[in-house]
């Protein structure tokens, strides 16, 4: 094995293997996930990056009773920009069928396409058992999802407990938890300090305000301008309204989940805040951007600032580590940097991408889902997935924080996404009505009432809009 | 001003091709945008600052992509079997189904071919829940049987309602000569009718064919694993991975993706020109 291992590694030193190769010859040769983890933090391209700890396996335990499954474990996972990372979840998920003596059948897809699967799941009681969703879609299918709070509550006491946002996804009024957190893409704002400096800033904005100052200098100096979407972009769409929403003091509803209080001072300073930095700063492409378009706005040097995972910073690598990649690649590449988000008035609030996974009741194998998820979970399995993911899928518990292998630890230019799960929260926040959340964030009345602020509709218009569609919902 | 018979035919025919180049310019520029974009390389399609209608450094990397690290070959196979399947499945029952309401008098015959006409406006995103439940049912969920059967629920009321007209615009007289010459109906019906139907059947099997292979939302929900899924969800599923498109491989994919369609069209070509102007010369 060691053998195997050596003349694995030397492949994958010399460049004569790609790491998604690399995860699948290793594991087909019997290396332990946690040696691949070691091996590929050894081997990463970034200088920085250290070896990882192999978490040790605890001593003492007793070996659970061996799950059953009808049929086969079929589940729908989300899948990462990082080819290497949805190898490692295919690796771990035959793994364990391969120790339980199961068939596993394990097939990722996008974030729409799994709220679509999900959906034809609830509804005809047929489908994967296990399936991984957004945000508060938990709750919506509340009561057909099998009780994971045994799973989940072992988790959090093993790694440091979980955060609020967590809660906020997976625990109804009821204290259940209906799903099982499973990670977020850590956001933030991505910006290249090479134009900063160039209009006088040597450091990313801390407020709004100074962002909006900032945006106005650029544009003065014709220099590639603001962009963040204000179209239905799931993600980053999302993340920006909200977080815009919330930052100024708005809320959709009040803490008791029924009384819509979008209609407020707070809403309007938010709706004409967003307005100006649209009119001053931004863009106009903005109003059509999809998840991908910001990626691809930066990417090609087209915007100064966006907000995104780290999938920018990655994508921006790989094109400068083409051979003979013009020096613009690598400018750019070398300028971009990553920052919190600015504060608002009330502080600093993020929408967060999360997923959780969620074990629909009409399963025959809910308790292989719960046996499998236990399994995914734990650190030997987590590690090496969270370490190729370069903080787009990090786990919702504390104690990963400050773990030598993760991303933000090892990496310099990923360090501000560092526990960005703190500032995190779910559409509907801070009341806990998770479904009418998730109806209002489908209908994207949130996006829409600050798109049509910066298309022509007055501050007071939009939010009276917003008000009477919110409390269609609140009802 | 008088024009030369010359000049007019010179006039007349500038203006023609102008036209026909017009269209066919912007018919192909999608073909050319889809070769142009899966052989650049990422500096190109990110970065360059060069003319982004043409490739200055051409690379077969997102081919080599698509073919070694996805199941390409796989999800095509999966595309061709379930669209040859649901294509003649739906093909043999709208046409007797058309003969049957075109032909036959019998009480109701109107409504129900109204009917199947409405059936086909339904959209999929309607049908596709009732239809969960009937694969959940039959135990087909994940199996490339529960599209070959869904896909006819789309595809026999267009290709009904289609033949119908091809039907009905074909003189009854022909049939009962047949008859009084000791045919029965079927045999009329397969060796008068349906030769005559030719252009008619091959334009409703193309079509029907070309719905196949795009459908997205009953591939999307009914099947799971790669070696079952159809071109364009494995497409999807394994090329826009989060908010990071693979452009290169994506063009590639939808590239090659089309050259079936387009084999058979350049096939069948001037029979569906006929079937798509039959209706328009009859009197």
């Amino acid at each position: 094995m060691e053998q195997i291992d050596r003349s694995l590694v030397k492949r994958l030193q010399e460049g004569k293997m790609t790491r998604r190769e690399f995860i699948v010859t290793a594991a087909a040769a019997g290396v332990s996930l946690s040696g691949i983890a070691g091996i590929l933090a050894s081997c990463a391209p970034t200088p920085t990056a250290t070896a990882v700890p192999v978490a040790p396996k605890p001593a003492g335990t007793v070996a659970p009773p061996k799950p059953v499954v009808t049929d086969k474990l079929r589940m729908k996972l989300r899948s990462s920009f990082i080819t290497e990372g949805n190898e490692v979840l295919k690796v771990v998920a035959q793994q364990w069928g391969k120790e339980n003596g199961v068939s596993v059948e394990v097939d990722l897809a996008g974030m729409g396409d799994l709220q679509t699967i999900a959906g034809t799941a609830a509804e005809t009681g047929a489908g994967p058992d296990i399936v991984e969703v957004f945000v508060n879609t938990p709750h919506v299918y509340a009561e057909k999802l099998a009780d994971m709070s045994d799973v989940a509550n072992e988790l959090g006491a093993k790694f440091g407990g979980w955060y609020d946002l967590a809660k906020e996804a997976c625990v109804p009024a009821s204290g259940k938890w209906i799903g099982l957190p499973r990670f977020y893409a850590a956001h933030c704002i991505v910006y290249r300090a090479d134009l900063f400096k160039q209009v006088g800033h040597d450091k990313p904005a801390e407020t709004w305000d100074e962002l909006l100052a900032i945006g106005k200098k650029l544009k003065e100096k014709k220099l590639p301008p603001l962009g963040f979407s204000l179209a239905h972009a799931v993600g980053d769409g999302s993340n920006f309204v909200y977080s815009m929403l919330w930052s100024f003091g708005g809320r959709e509803v009040d803490k008791d989940g029924k009384t819509v209080v979008i209609n407020s001072a707070e809403t309007a300073k938010a709706i004409d805040f967003v307005r100006t930095l649209f009119q001053e700063t931004m863009t106009p492409a903005v109003l059509q951007w999809t998840d991908a378009e910001n990626n691809r706005a930066f990417v090609s040097g087209e915007v100064a600032v966006t907000n995104n995972a780290s999938s920018i910073w990655w994508q921006a690598r790989n094109v400068q580590s083409i051979v003979g990649a013009p020096k613009n690649a690598v400018d750019l590449f070398n300028g971009t940097q990553h920052a919190l988000y600015p504060a608002g008035p009330a502080g600093r609030l993020l929408f967060t991408e999360m997923m959780s996974s969620i074990v629909f009741s009409y399963s025959k194998n809910v308790d292989a889902a719960k046996a499998f998820l236990r399994y995914l979970n734990d650190r030997p399995q987590m590690d090496p997935w969270v370490q190729a993911n370069l903080t787009f899928c990090t786990p919702l518990l504390k104690g990963y924080e400050e773990l030598p292998l993760m991303p933000w630890n090892s990496i310099p230019p990923l360090r501000p996404f560092k526990a960005a799960a703190q500032y995190g929260h779910l559409p509907g926040y801070p009341s806990t009505n998770g479904r009418a959340a998730g109806e209002a964030f489908n209908k994207w009345i949130v996006h829409d009432m600050f798109a049509k602020a910066c298309t022509g509709t007055s501050t007071k218009d939009a939010i009276v809009w917003a008000e009477e569609q919110l409390k269609k919902i609140y009802k | 001003m008088q024009f030369s018979r010359l000049q007019r035919k010179i006039l007349r025919g500038s203006i023609v091709y102008l036209g026909l180049a017009f269209f066919v310019v912007i018919m192909l520029f999608p073909f050319y945008w889809m070769v142009i974009t899966s052989i650049k390389p990422d500096v190109e399609l990110y970065l360059s600052k060069q003319n982004p209608l043409w490739v200055f450094n051409p690379t077969p990397q997102h081919y080599i992509y698509l073919f070694q690290k996805t199941p390409f070959v796989t999800w095509l196979t999966n595309s061709l079997l379930v669209a040859i399947v649901s294509t003649s499945v739906s093909l043999f029952i709208g046409t007797i189904a058309a003969y049957a309401l075109a032909r036959l008098r019998f009480r109701g015959a109107q409504v129900m071919g109204m009917s199947i006409f409405i059936t086909y406006l339904v959209p999929t995103t309607l049908l596709f829940l009732p239809l969960a439940y009937i694969i959940r049912n039959l135990g087909l969920y994940d199996h490339p049987v529960a599209l070959m059967i869904t896909y006819p629920t789309f595809l026999v009321p267009f290709c009904t309602w289609l033949l119908m007209g091809y039907f009905k615009g074909i003189p009854k007289d022909l049939e009962e000569c047949a008859t009084v010459d000791g045919a029965t109906r079927i045999q009329a019906l397969i060796y008068i009718i349906l030769p005559l139907m030719l252009p008619g059947l091959v334009s409703a099997g193309l079509f029907a064919f070309t719905m196949s292979w795009n459908e997205f939302i009953y591939a999307l929900t009914f099947t799971q694993s790669d070696s079952v899924k159809t071109l364009p969800v494995g497409i999807v599923a394994q090329l826009v991975l989060g908010d990071v498109y693979f452009w290169g491989s994506l063009m590639a994919a939808a590239l090659l993706g089309s050259v079936p369609i387009a084999i058979l069209y350049s096939f069948f070509l001037e029979y569906y020109v006929k079937g798509m102007t039959a209706g328009a010369v009859k009197g």
